[in-house]
């Protein structure tokens, strides 16, 4: 039976729900201490002085150490290679800190909760210094964001990127109609289960261990080597199993303190968050301003369109330097756009630091662009699924930032096949009403990368080998996080090699034992991962089939993978892996290896289009969606149980992302209000709709099989489609997120 | 770290006078979550295996419903449904399933956080809570005990709150806005209890303690369609300058027209 396409379950899932899984935190290791981070209560000072004789005094505590005695090398936590070009602005404990959350102190203690005991009495002189905690404030302060001898000052903006193509004016001015909107999206957090947690040890030879949950670990040791300024050799890292992370995880934030902690020590060193911390001392999505502007024709072509949008990135820059692009090359995937203007620019504030979060950028600029669009659908009195089929890219088209090719784009079947599928036009005739609850339904469409091509190191490179069990281990630097990535691969393995997925050892991710890659990110994991799983078990099964044929004196030509083993084509005889690795043992002869890297050659587009409807209670202004279809083009499911899981999560985060989340940064102090779960609200199990998932028929050549990425795109066009249905139900014009019940009372106070 | 969990009066007698300063962990559903909520260094003092507070029964005419029960149980019991509608309506919509069958009634009530949902259908219903101190028993009015801070009186415990029953069972009901379904954190209660024309209105979530809707409750009484308006109006003196006045005085009208039906109902069934 052929392993692609079926709901095969996540290999690690029986662990997980038993609790049998074992995280970081649950390790349990010889010696190991404990250090707690003092994080800054304001939001811009100088740190002038740790006074750390009391918490000393107990004899527990092994070491305070702050700006005064930690290394001071500035770094980025979002770079992948060592090398790289990023803007290095953070420092392990800054003597300016600049956000309420930043990093002031460290103590290491024999256990947490003397750690947390000495933290208390820690005496730190602050020096307050005026913060810019709101974007327009942030952007009155101009200047270069470096000086020259590469110091930071924090003036802005810090990255800025203009587009232009065509001719946008002459499309403005031939446009029947000209439609403005200004949309503005939230800070909102990634609320993983596990909490943020790094593991330092020493190694014998003067090495540094890193056990992390991770997204990538060579970008840690990336990052671990430039904050501690040692060779990346002396660091050793290796993914732990992760709890959650979509994108929280991918950058470096505790790694270099606990690893530095090791040098000073000689002992393991265990640096945790506790809940508020992860919400207020990590990462978190940018919050964006977005005004939009397009010319259409009388039949809804579009003709121009002009994008400015701001992001706050907040205290450090991390990847926020390309984030102006990342969301320009995701904006730019959608429609067939002949006239483009396009600004972004990414703004310092005094708030905690934004970093990767599914999706990065596209989230923010699929939510502007497509209530946007639904706003001018009304304007123009076209429907919003006529209206994208009408501007929608067609398969093949070349996406104008980068001028790849798109691939095999199934973009107008997602809106055609996804609208009948969910009676869109009978939805829609419901919408409205008079009463106290009124009915909406609206839809958004998306489009997302496969990968970072063109961007740098887009390659992975994989071995795969025969093991005298007669397991084949794959050998890679994958970082399943939580998601199945690593069931889907081996199910490509598996189908390659006629075994079975769990036949498959997967080792996670270890700098010492895999290749070089740059992580889980960009929705890379099944098309770029996937088909370097795919190569290389194919030249792994020659391989086999070669070995095979030594032994059971045979051309390798006569020889098939299937049913576990080595089978003859004409009498159906299978030797089976094992015995092939006894018979090869007993032979001499090795055991046959594979070992591939595979270089990105293209970035297609992965495309969905969402439906939703929604109830809106015009009294308290509490929403509920109530139906949910989700059409996506992902090339080919490889495990659809998992892709499923892939967008009912994503529409989990969208609906918080709509309606609900918000980490809410008081405009004056800069405090997070929203640095719990009781202050903070997601969409849960309660506030989830049915939902139905379509995959439409398609395939993309250049992926495994057919198949393309899901995991970021099933999150993209949620926030808009709800946004809009709650327009359609109320007749307004929404545009800031979330809707709160607050901002649609107002709405309809003002409607 | 000392840990006593007494199982009878006596014991916990004992033990409030010997222990100083404990920490009283019942359902622990407030206690548990917050970082550093639990004191270090005190000893702890379970309530949970104290079979005397588990008590629900009619006595007299009053309901006695002992401080340990659960949420789950005010939602279910027939008793509470049948005297105390606005309770059990409250216990209902309490938390989530897992609060629920974890968090006490005296807890809700020792805690005294703005937003408890309980307070508010107790308040409506004149409840009386019953200490234990170092003194003897000790019985407070509801609406004065939350007064009070702390609620509970060092060396001492919650071990009842008892609501005043008068003749037939009458209606009552409770209702709550929050930003989700649940669990959410309440941003406006109302409940209400009493015979029809003599009903008492009490709003959750305005302030620190429940506060009765004086006006809102004689438009109620009257019947003479200025309910809503009188609600609103109430709200908004009530937060005056805060951020969320707008929309809280919007919204209670909605909370009105919910809290109506739900009595209607009620009505309907007694």
């Amino acid at each position: 039976m052929s392993a692609l396409g079926q709901r095969h379950p996540m290999l690690d899932g029986a662990a997980k729900v038993t609790g049998a899984q074992t995280y970081a935190a649950d390790l349990r290791i010889e010696g190991l201490t404990h250090g707690a981070i003092l994080t800054s209560p304001h939001a811009h000072a100088s740190v002038v002085c740790v006074d750390a004789a009391e918490a000393l005094a107990d004899p527990a505590v092994l070491g305070v150490f702050w700006h005064a005695t930690m290394p001071a090398h500035r770094y980025n936590s979002s770079i992948w290679f060592d090398g790289q070009q990023a803007p290095e602005d953070e420092q392990m404990f800054p003597p300016v800190v600049r956000h309420i959350g930043d990093r002031v102190a460290v103590v290491v203690a024999t256990s947490a909760l003397a750690a947390d005991l000495a933290l208390r009495r820690l005496r730190v002189t602050y020096e307050p210094l005026p913060a810019r905690l709101s974007p327009p404030q942030a952007d009155a302060a101009r200047g270069a964001p470096f000086a020259a001898d590469g110091t930071p000052t924090f003036l802005n903006p810090v990255a800025e990127l203009h587009h232009t193509r065509g001719d946008p004016d002459a499309g403005f001015a031939r446009a029947a109609w000209t439609v403005e909107t200004r949309v503005s999206t939230p800070k909102t957090h990634h609320c993983a289960i596990e909490n943020h947690i790094a593991i330092a040890l020493p190694e014998p030879g003067g090495r540094i261990r890193i056990l992390t949950p991770c997204q990538g670990v060579h970008a840690v040791q990336a990052v671990v080597a430039r904050a501690l300024g040692c060779a990346a050799t002396d660091i050793h890292v290796i993914k732990t199993p992760i709890g959650g992370s979509f994108g929280g995880k991918a950058e470096a934030i505790l790694e270099p303190i606990a690893a530095e902690l090791v040098r000073r020590l000689n002992r393991p060193v265990c640096l945790a968050y506790d809940r508020a911390r992860t919400f207020c001392a990590t990462r978190m999505r940018a919050s964006s301003q977005t005004r939009l502007r397009t010319g259409f024709a009388p039949d809804g072509r579009i003709l121009a369109r002009e994008t400015e949008t701001r992001i706050d990135i907040g205290a450090y820059v991390t990847g926020g330097h390309y984030l102006p692009g990342s969301m320009l090359q995701r904006h730019v995937r959608l429609y067939d756009v002949p006239a483009e203007r396009y600004s972004g620019r990414a703004l310092y504030t005094n708030t905690p630091p934004t970093g990767a979060f599914r999706g990065y950028g596209s989230p923010q600029i699929n939510a502007a662009g497509e209530i946007h669009l639904d706003l001018a659908a009304r304007q123009m009195g076209l429907d919003p699924v006529a209206l994208r089929l009408r501007n929608a890219i067609l398969p093949h088209a070349i996406e104008p930032y980068t001028g790849l090719d798109v691939g095999n784009a199934r973009l107008r079947d997602c809106l055609s096949e996804g609208a009948r599928a969910f009676g869109w036009d009978a939805q829609r005739a419901q919408s409205g009403g008079t009463g106290r609850i009124r009915r909406g339904t609206g839809m958004a469409a998306a489009a997302h990368v496969n990968g970072c091509f063109p961007g740098s190191d887009e390659a992975t490179t994989m071995t795969m080998a025969l093991r005298p069990d007669g397991r084949v281990e794959m050998v890679a630097a994958l970082h399943d996080l939580g998601c199945g990535s690593n069931t889907t691969l081996a199910q490509i393995a598996a189908e390659v090699l006629g075994i079975r997925p769990v036949d498959l050892a997967i080792t996670e991710a270890d700098t010492d034992l895999c290749g070089y890659d740059i992580g889980t990110r960009a929705s890379r994991m099944t098309y770029m991962q996937g088909e370097a799983t795919r190569r290389t078990a194919l030249r792994l099964a020659e391989a086999l089939l070669a070995a095979a044929g030594l032994i059971r004196n045979t051309a390798p030509a006569l020889l098939e993978l299937t049913g576990g083993g080595v089978a003859d084509r004409h009498s159906g005889d299978v030797l089976t892996l094992p015995a092939l690795a006894l018979a090869l043992g007993r032979a001499g002869l090795p055991l046959p290896s594979a070992t591939v890297t595979h270089e990105a050659t293209a970035n297609p587009s992965s495309h969905a289009a969402h439906f939703a409807c929604v109830e809106v209670d015009t009294m308290t202004g509490l929403v509920r969606v109530t139906d949910y279809l989700a059409a996506h083009d992902v090339g080919r499911a490889i495990n659809p149980m998992l892709v499923e899981g892939q967008i009912h999560g994503g529409i989990q985060i969208g609906i918080g992302y709509a309606l609900f989340e918000d980490v809410d940064i008081d405009p004056s102090s800069g405090a997070m209000r929203g640095d719990s779960f009781a202050h903070y609200a997601m969409a849960n199990a309660l506030e989830m709709p049915p939902i139905a998932v379509l995959l439409v028929a398609g395939g993309e050549p250049t992926g495994p099989f057919g198949a393309k990425a899901v995991g970021e795109i099933a999150t993209i066009p949620v926030a808009a489609a709800v946004v809009n249905a709650v327009n359609d139900a109320l007749g307004t014009a929404l545009t800031d997120l979330p809707l709160t019940p607050e901002r649609i009372l107002a709405a309809l106070a003002g409607a | 770290m000392s840990y006593l969990a007494p199982t009878t009066l006596a014991d916990l007698t004992d033990a409030l006078r010997r222990l100083s300063n404990p920490c009283l962990i019942a359902g622990g559903t407030d206690l548990l979550i917050g970082a550093g909520a639990m004191p270090e260094g005190v000893p702890i003092l379970d309530l949970g295996r104290m079979a005397d507070l588990q008590r629900l029964e009619l006595a007299g005419d009053a309901l006695i419903l002992g401080a340990g029960v659960r949420v789950a149980r005010l939602a279910d019991d027939p008793l509470v449904r049948r005297h105390a509608p606005a309770l059990a309506d409250a216990a209902d919509q309490f938390g989530s399933v897992q609060i629920r069958n974890r968090a006490t009634l005296g807890g809700n009530v020792a805690h005294g956080a703005a937003a408890a949902d309980l307070t508010p259908a107790l308040m409506a219903m004149a409840a009386i809570v019953d200490f234990l101190t170092p003194a003897g028993p000790l019985e407070t009015p509801l609406a004065m005990a939350l007064l009070t801070r702390p609620i509970v009186p060092p060396r001492s415990v919650i071990t009842a709150l008892r609501l005043p029953l008068r003749g037939a069972p009458l209606p009552g009901a409770f209702v709550k806005l929050g930003r989700r379904q649940e669990p959410t954190i309440s941003r406006l209660t109302l409940a209400a209890h009493g015979q029809w024309g003599k009903m008492v209105l009490v709003a959750g979530a305005l302030g620190p303690v429940p506060r009765r809707l004086t006006q809102a409750e004689a438009a109620l009484n009257a019947d003479d369609g200025t309910f809503a308006e009188a609600l609103s109006h109430e709200v908004a003196e009530a937060i005056p300058g805060r951020a969320s006045m707008a929309y809280k005085s919007a919204a209670i009208t909605a909370l009105g027209l919910d809290l109506l039906a739900r009595l209607r109902t009620d009505r309907g069934r007694a």
